[in-house]
């Protein structure tokens, strides 16, 4: 295949799967935006996604100790589409270790996440061994996981989705 | 004074203590004199070295001159002591003569003395009279007055002859205290000397440190030249004086194209003062350096950070402040555009350095972020690590792709927090995660991506990066990884294809290929090689060729790309399309991603708690995704 060929190719590959009018107007994901993120500041999402995390602790069969009490974010810039592009919105992303579960009640630990999710309107998002993930209508998830550590200490997860940072999209 | 020759009359053949304390005396004062010279000597060579005409003396030869010169002071050091030792060991044995010489003289005199008297009251010669001196008992003395005055003619008669036997016998008696008094005088001059001569052994020890101090051991170990050579030390730079060699350093950067090992050794071979020296003055030259340390790295892309905001700043406020006139002039508008082009550039710019800017110095409830690269040419370059990839057990680098510029590295650098975040952390497990966007990425899906020159444009300065990481870490290997998505996996493929990487794992997201028709050509075990491909990512699931031209022609000519398609066959524009089994790499599990609008499963590889993000922190890791 000659470089001539190359080029008409990918023309015709983003012409037929993207689709001109989604190139041309920067349309892009929304699946992890806030239904409602016109109205949500970042903060309050963070508060939201705290209480998450403290009310699925509150379920827990046993009272482990939140390594660090107020979560690492591993959360940050929002982007899209297929190029990429930073939208402006923020979301955030915290990680409490359990701290103080013993090994052989890490099930115990599932279940409660799982029953609270069912509880409180969250659905499954993503399993795998040792991960379960559940997703609410407003774009809040929560998690718990087995860290890959040697330690394999449980990690609870609860994220924000994407929101502006004062609530509203900034004009211009 | 003269002293007295014959000491036989004391039972000695020759002067027991024949050494001039005089003599003594002006060869410690020599020794004192070059003691003190030494001394001098050593308070010149201190302050030579800590001239700042010296210690600004950067680079190999600098560093070579300062090396061979260290041990001068220990060596000065040690000569003096040595010389000194040496002065004081003939000064003491010199005022020990002068003591016990007297004494041995006056008992000498005193013995002569006596054996005059023996001499005169017995009539005898100096031959008899010292015989009789020097006897142990009177038989030798009776012998020698009886031939003399019994068995000759003697004026002395027989009363006369008894008389002089015990006067003789009183005299020769009287030698014995002074016989004992030089025995105890010996005794003392043989301590003196004891003593003197283990001074002189002491010295001679302390000679025997200078000598190897100086890493030598035969006539030539002070050869400075040697020592100069051998510790790196250019003996032209010698010439120079370090005033003059202070000029070397702008050529003592590493040459463009240097392998990332050669810098590592270059920047470990300098002190740490030359290395501040260099970061405050080259911070750029230092900061895009692959070779050179996170930490020092990262202090001189701060410093480039600074001046860049402030320059970019600088420049907008004075675009802002001189609008060309649009008013009464014919569009198009050459001026106008250059101008609102160059802005638009560099807002882009500044959102670029501002987030990089906020990262680095807003996040305390963030893992700690390190700037490893950065500059404005084209659209702008930067490597932002989270965490120190110098000490972590896992480090990936992500290679964004089309749409990557400094403008954009927000979302990017988002991305790497959330694989840190994926990965978690414990006690003496840290993962870090670098966004690489060290190259000039294509920013346009469908004008600028077709095109392969952005990925082997890149493939060096990947390689070189990922060549540093592995020379700057410490401690044991890490397990290294890199991510490419979208064009930024083509970029990875291709470097992977033509240089080989030196990485442990490649995962490859939302691919359009990767330069290889199967992944055991991308010089790493295909176990190794992981893909995520989301069911409704379109750059992830190119069409085949077959169902491409079963696409309207008219649709076709409309966009300008109607021809050509006849040698098309079923692979991807760049290769085998990685999720594709032939392909034979892991496929790991990925959401199907949402179906629009168009494109948005592209870039959802790294959505909060999805099974993507999870099974990317179980592969940087070093355990098996799902």
């Amino acid at each position: 295949m000659n470089g001539r060929t190359k080029v008409i190719l990918i023309g015709v590959v983003v012409a037929a799967m993207v689709g001109i009018a989604a190139v041309l107007t920067g349309i892009g994901d929304t699946s992890n935006a806030h239904p409602s993120a016109h109205s949500m500041t970042l903060e309050a999402a963070k508060q939201e996604a705290r209480q998450n995390a403290a009310a699925i602790v509150a379920t827990l069969p046993v009272a482990p100790q939140l390594d660090p009490p107020d979560g690492t974010d591993s959360g940050g810039a929002c982007s899209q589409g297929l190029q990429d592009q930073v939208t402006g919105q923020y979301d955030s992303s915290l990680n409490f270790r359990l701290r103080g579960v013993p090994a052989d009640r890490n099930q115990d630990v599932f279940a409660a996440v799982r029953a609270f999710a069912g509880q409180h309107g969250f659905k499954p998002f993503g399993s795998s061994s040792g991960f379960e993930s559940f997703k609410d209508n407003n774009g809040f998830t929560i998690s718990v996981e087995t860290s890959f550590d040697p330690s394999h200490t449980l990690t609870l997860g609860s994220s924000t989705p994407c929101v502006w940072p004062n609530g509203t999209q900034p004009r211009g | 004074m003269a002293r007295p020759t014959d000491w036989r009359v004391l039972g000695l053949d020759s002067d027991p203590i024949p050494q001039d304390p005089d003599n003594l005396y002006i060869w410690a004062k020599s020794y004192h004199d070059y003691a003190d010279q030494v001394a001098r000597a050593l308070s010149g060579t201190n302050g030579l070295l800590n001239d700042p005409a010296l210690t600004g003396w950067l680079g190999a030869s600098g560093q070579a001159f300062k090396d061979a010169c260290l041990p001068f002071p220990g060596m000065l050091n040690t000569a003096e002591d040595a010389y000194r030792g040496v002065g004081d060991a003939w000064d003491d044995f010199s005022k020990q003569i002068r003591t016990l010489q007297p004494q041995f003289d006056s008992c000498l005199n005193q013995a002569t003395t006596l054996l005059q008297k023996m001499k005169a009251d017995g009539g005898l010669s100096d031959e008899d009279a010292l015989a009789c001196a020097t006897s142990d008992n009177d038989a030798v003395m009776y012998d020698r007055m009886h031939a003399k005055h019994m068995e000759n003619s003697s004026t002395l008669g027989p009363a006369g002859f008894e008389n002089a036997l015990d006067a003789l016998s009183a005299y020769r008696a009287g030698f014995d205290p002074l016989r004992r008094q030089v025995v105890d005088l010996c005794g003392q001059y043989t301590g003196a000397k004891v003593k003197c001569e283990n001074a002189l052994n002491d010295a001679a020890d302390l000679a025997s440190k200078i000598v190897k101090s100086a890493g030598a051991t035969g006539t030539n170990s002070m050869n400075f030249d040697d020592r100069f050579s051998s510790r790196g030390g250019n003996l032209a730079d010698l010439v120079l004086s370090p005033d003059a060699a202070l000029g070397l350093e702008d050529s003592m950067f590493p040459t463009q194209g240097t392998d990332p090992s050669e810098i590592s050794w270059w920047w470990t071979s300098l002190s740490q003062p030359e290395r501040d020296k260099l970061i405050l003055e080259h911070a750029d030259l230092v900061g895009a350096l692959d070779g050179i340390p996170c930490l020092d790295r990262d202090k001189a892309n701060r410093a480039v950070l600074d001046a860049t905001r402030s320059s970019v700043n600088a420049r907008i406020a004075y675009l802002l402040a001189h609008i060309p006139p649009t008013d009464g002039r014919d569009y198009p508008n050459p001026e106008f555009d250059s101008w609102n082009k160059e802005l638009d550039d560099l807002r882009a710019k500044q959102a670029g350095l501002n987030s990089v800017y906020d990262r680095l110095n807003n996040h305390p409830d963030q893992p700690p972020a390190f700037l490893l690269g950065l500059d404005t040419a084209a659209l702008g370059h930067a490597i932002v690590a989270i965490n120190n990839p110098d000490t972590a057990n896992n480090v990936v680098t992500y290679v964004p792709g089309t749409g990557s510029k400094l403008g954009n590295i927000a979302g990017d650098i988002s991305r790497s927090d959330a694989m840190v975040g994926a990965a978690g952390s414990g006690p003496g497990f840290v993962t870090s995660s670098i966004t690489w966007v060290g190259y000039d990425a294509p920013q346009n899906i469908a004008k600028d991506s077709p095109f392969i020159h952005y990925a082997t444009d890149a493939e060096l300065k990947l390689y070189d990066f990922e060549t540093g990481l592995r020379m700057t870490h410490q401690g044991p290997a890490s397990l290294n990884s890199i991510i490419g998505h979208s064009y930024g996996s083509t970029t990875v493929g291709f470097a992977m294809r033509d240089m080989g990487l030196p990485v442990d794992r490649v995962i490859f997201v939302g691919s359009p290929g990767v330069g290889v028709e199967h992944a055991a050509d991308l010089h790493i075990d295909p176990a190794h090689v992981y893909i995520g491909a989301a069911d409704n990512d379109p750059v992830a699931n190119l069409p085949l060729a077959e169902n491409l031209t079963q696409l309207p022609s008219n649709a076709l000519n409309a966009l300008g790309w109607a021809t050509g398609l006849s040698d098309y066959n079923v692979h991807g524009p760049f290769g085998q399309l990685p999720y594709n089994p032939e392909f034979g790499a892991h496929t790991f599990k990925v959401a199907p991603g949402a179906l629009w609008p168009p494109g948005a499963a592209h870039s959802q590889y790294w959505v909060p708690r999805s099974d993507s993000l999870r099974n990317i922190g179980a592969i940087i890791t070093g355990n098996q995704p799902s």
